[in-house]
């Protein structure tokens, strides 16, 4: 790239900067690295949802037609503009705050509140202690624990014990020294003022989120995901375990997850201009095999019943210990508790995130993913599930499915003169269609009478086309559809009798994961997938996982809070369960009519 | 014989109480017990295995036909000699070790069932040892075999080996099924045949046994 072909677009309040080709449109720019702006229609200008505030000296650049008529003048006046619109001809600064992240079409976004920093576990405290002498013949150890305020305060890294003498001596016994619990973690001259920082990372089995966050002013610098690089070795966790027996399968699993962490921080870390040596905690969440595969466990006893995982409990590791001494060095790795084999962290953090604990009256929580997780908060307490739905929503068994990426069809509706009409990611030509698309699909579809509620296909294929390219949908993948969402749904209405409750009784619905925070609620309700309550009480949790886990970097509570709830919530086994196959079988077929 | 094409019709609905009564009304008439069930649920079954295949019914239409056959079948099985004469043959079938899925097995014993075999159902998660056993004592013509995991399906194989050693493998077919398995897996652990789905089941049951005698 030519530098004269080159822009850069500086993101608020961040301050990381990308560095773009001119001419493309911010939505490009920023979908292109990862920060998740909704852009329901693809782009095309006319959902308004991919609104962005620019910094004042670019907003003179006249709004374009679609721009004004979506936006308020008073809008455009402080600068808003549709990020699908706006070509990036010059530098640009962008304001992107939390509630321009993916968010759904109906649903409406939890925004995450980072307060003030609470009580990081991880914190620095200045030092400054009288300097030995015949009268105080202290050791330097003992010198440097008594001169903070922590109470039995320690070293551990060796290394850290072998740099204290010559530290202390050429600092003149100042300095400042990073606390982790009780725990001296390193220590710094005076005159270093980097801040601390923290990363976050969720590690499902398709995607890797990762989070960057300065600890001191409680936020978050930038956030990054990509896919799950062990999926070359199997889509689904099952697939992995039985790759994980095989010879050298654990090494490689455990490789690719690290290398893939290694880049990501790479990435994040030097975009943001810090350094890897300032990042003195990791906290770490996911589902029970993947954090197995992280810590180069063997999940084999996660497979089979009894299903019984080595450990779902909290660890705190040096980072050579799990390899990633190369991402942080200084850093300690926290691993979040567990509840089961099929109930990992992840969700643990999810919980956290929406603080589900105190919401009033019932409420659920359901991830989305190929092993769907559900909690249920009701009076009687916390009860969690998990159902294998299988890959559908993510595209996987569908003749033309696919991940959420450039190109694939992610909404469908039917327009005002009764058209079938579908919008692609980034408004690209169809190369197939992700989990929202289907969804819609499907709830289109039976609208129409095209699909029978016994979900029986009066045109096979039917063929979805518009400008943008055609895509076909089978019987085959109405029938994958089915499965996997009754597969939720039976789950949800497991846990809805154990408590004693019916689903009218739900006062609050969220939806986590990715695929969660991107599917319209209606379709959702439409296809049966959930119970049919009004679409305003089901809300799109984000990326709940991984912000419980940047949650947990701010404040240690929430650690204390992950390993009460894990002995307070009960796991339902919805194998050999009875309830689950009669559920299984009665939710397959659709809802006759659209209820609400 | 108007009563013999209604018990069909009420199987193909999936009306249990139909099913039951108007079989409880041809006992009266006098229609042996034979004649109903290869005259009114077989047929009836057959048709609800061909909507199956075209795609007319999915796993509930069939549960619930299933259900009405079953609805009539608890008043037959008194009044039928269990002797093999009755039956195609018989079939032993099972989800293998580790593996807790029953719903396609289910689908797979009902067809099967209502194509005249005679089913004799293990359930779930069954060791390789109680499937030997079970083959030993009854003597099935055909072993059914499902397995919904990639890390259950080897236990087939397990199965097939011990039946090799006990000496059992040369008087039955196996039949294998579920969602993982591939014609290929099939063939590479020694199974007769691979069923993809539950009608497919009751071909291969049919033309094995045809192999057989
Ligand atoms: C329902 C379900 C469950 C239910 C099972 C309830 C029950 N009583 O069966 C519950 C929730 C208990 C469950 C548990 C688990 N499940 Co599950 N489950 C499913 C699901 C959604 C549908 C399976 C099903 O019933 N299909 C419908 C039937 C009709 O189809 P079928 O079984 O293929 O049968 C047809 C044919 O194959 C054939 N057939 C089958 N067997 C036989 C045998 C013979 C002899 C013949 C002739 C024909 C035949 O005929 C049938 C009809 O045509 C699938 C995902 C999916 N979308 O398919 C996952 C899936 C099978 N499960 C999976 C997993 C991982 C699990 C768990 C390990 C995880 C968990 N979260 O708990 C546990 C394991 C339990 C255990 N040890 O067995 C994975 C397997 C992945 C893999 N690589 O192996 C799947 C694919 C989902 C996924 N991708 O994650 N599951
Ligand atoms: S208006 Fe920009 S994406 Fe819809």
């Amino acid at each position: 790239m030519k530098d004269s072909d080159c822009v850069k677009v500086t993101l608020r309040p961040s301050g990381a900067t990308i560095a773009a080709t001119r001419g493309k449109s911010l939505l490009e720019i920023l979908t292109g690295k990862g920060i998740g702006i909704p852009a329901i229609c693809g782009g095309k200008g006319k959902c308004g949802k991919c609104k962005v505030r620019i910094s004042e000296a670019q907003a003179s650049v006249m709004p374009t037609f679609l721009e004004c008529s979506l936006l308020s003048d008073r809008e455009i006046g402080l600068g808003y503009r549709l990020a699908c619109q706006f070509i990036v001809n010059e530098d640009v600064e962008v304001q992107v705050s939390s509630d321009n992240k993916a968010e759904s079409s109906q649903s409406s976004r939890l925004s995450l509140e980072l307060g003030p920093s609470i009580l990081p576990a991880v914190r620095k405290e200045s030092l400054s202690v009288p300097k030995p002498s015949v009268e105080d013949q202290r050791s330097d150890l003992r010198r440097l624990t008594d001169g903070i305020t922590v109470e039995n305060g320690r070293i551990r890294r060796l290394e850290l014990l072998k740099r204290l003498p010559s530290f202390l001596r050429e600092n003149d016994f100042t300095g400042t020294v990073t606390l982790y619990e009780n725990e001296i973690i390193d220590l710094r001259s005076k005159t270093d003022n980097s801040h601390i920082l923290g990363v976050a990372i969720d590690i499902g089995t398709t995607t890797i989120a990762m989070y960057l966050l300065d600890l001191e002013n409680a936020i978050v610098l930038d956030s990054r995901s990509i896919p799950n690089p062990q999926s070359v070795y199997g889509q689904d966790v099952i697939s992995r375990i039985d790759y994980a027996a095989s010879p050298n399968g654990l090494t490689n699993l455990k490789n690719a997850i690290v290398e893939g962490l290694a880049k990501l921080s790479r990435d994040i870390i030097s975009d943001a201009n810090v350094s890897s040596e300032q990042v003195y905690d990791v906290s770490v969440v996911g589902n029970t095999t993947m954090i197995h595969l992280l810590l180069g466990i063997s999940p084999q006893g996660i497979a089979l019943s009894p299903f019984i995982p080595v450990t779902a409990e909290e660890m705190i590791f040096e980072p050579f210990e799990v390899h990633l001494q190369e991402s942080f060095p200084n850093a300690k790795i926290y691993i979040m508790q567990g509840i089961s084999a099929y109930v990992g962290s992840d969700l643990v953090a999810g919980i956290i995130r929406i603080n589900l604990e105190n919401e009033k009256g019932n409420a659920l929580l359901v991830d989305l993913g190929t092993n769907g997780e559900i909690i249920l908060k009701s009076d009687s307490g916390m009860l969690a599930a998990s159902t294998a739905a299988g890959p559908a929503f993510e595209g996987g068994h569908i003749s033309n499915g696919m991940i959420a990426k450039r190109g694939a069809i992610d909404h469908v509706w039917i327009d005002g003169k009764g058209k079938i009409s579908f919008s692609t990611i980034l408004n690209s030509v169809t190369t197939g269609i992700c989990g929202s698309g289907l969804l819609d699909t499907v709830a289109v579809l039976l609208e129409k009478g095209i699909l029978a509620s016994s979900g029986k296909l009066s045109e096979d294929p039917f063929v979805l086309h518009n400008e943008l390219g055609a895509v076909t949908i089978t019987q085959k993948d109405i029938r994958e559809v089915q499965l996997a969402k009754s597969a939720i749904r039976a789950g949800i209405e497991v846990l809805l009798s154990e408590a004693g409750i019916t689903y009218e009784e739900l006062d609050r619905i969220f939806l986590a994961g990715a695929f969660g925070s991107f599917v319209n609620v209606s379709s959702a309700v439409r296809i049966g997938l959930l119970p049919d309550i009004s679409t305003d009480r089901i809300l799109s949790a984000g990326n709940a996982a991984g912000e419980g886990a940047c949650i947990c970097l701010l404040d240690r509570k929430a650690r204390d809070l992950a390993r009460a709830l894990s002995n307070k919530i009960s796991y339902v086994e919805l194998s050999g369960c009875k309830r689950f196959s009669e559920y299984f079988i009665n939710f397959m077929t659709f809802p006759k009519e659209a209820n609400s | 014989m108007i009563e013999l094409n209604d018990i069909s019709q009420a199987v193909i609905e999936g009306n249990a109480k139909k099913a039951k009564e108007l079989t409880l009304i041809a006992i009266e008439k006098n229609v042996p017990p034979e004649t109903i069930l290869h005259k009114g649920l077989v047929p009836g079954m057959d048709v609800v295995g061909q909507k199956f295949k075209n795609n007319e019914y999915y796993v509930p239409e069939v549960l619930i036909a299933a259900r009405a056959m079953n609805a009539a079948l608890d008043i037959l099985r008194p009044k039928l000699a269990t002797d093999a004469a009755n039956y195609k043959a018989t079939v032993v079938i099972c989800t293998v070790k580790g593996d807790l899925h029953d719903i396609g097995k289910n689908i797979a014993a009902m067809m099967l069932e209502g194509a005249g075999f005679r089913v004799i159902d293990l359930g779930i998660a069954v060791p390789t040892e109680k499937v030997v056993e079970a083959v030993k004592l009854n003597k099935p013509a055909i072993l059914g075999l499902s397995a919904l995991l990639t890390t259950t399906m080897t236990n087939m194989k397990d199965i097939i080996e011990a039946l090799e050693k006990e000496g059992l493998k040369d008087s039955l077919k196996v039949i294998v099924g579920g969602a993982p398995i591939t014609e290929e897996f099939a063939k590479s652990i020694g199974a007769d045949g691979y069923a993809p789905d539950a009608t497919i089941g009751v071909q291969i049951a049919n033309a094995l046994i045809q192999g057989i005698s």
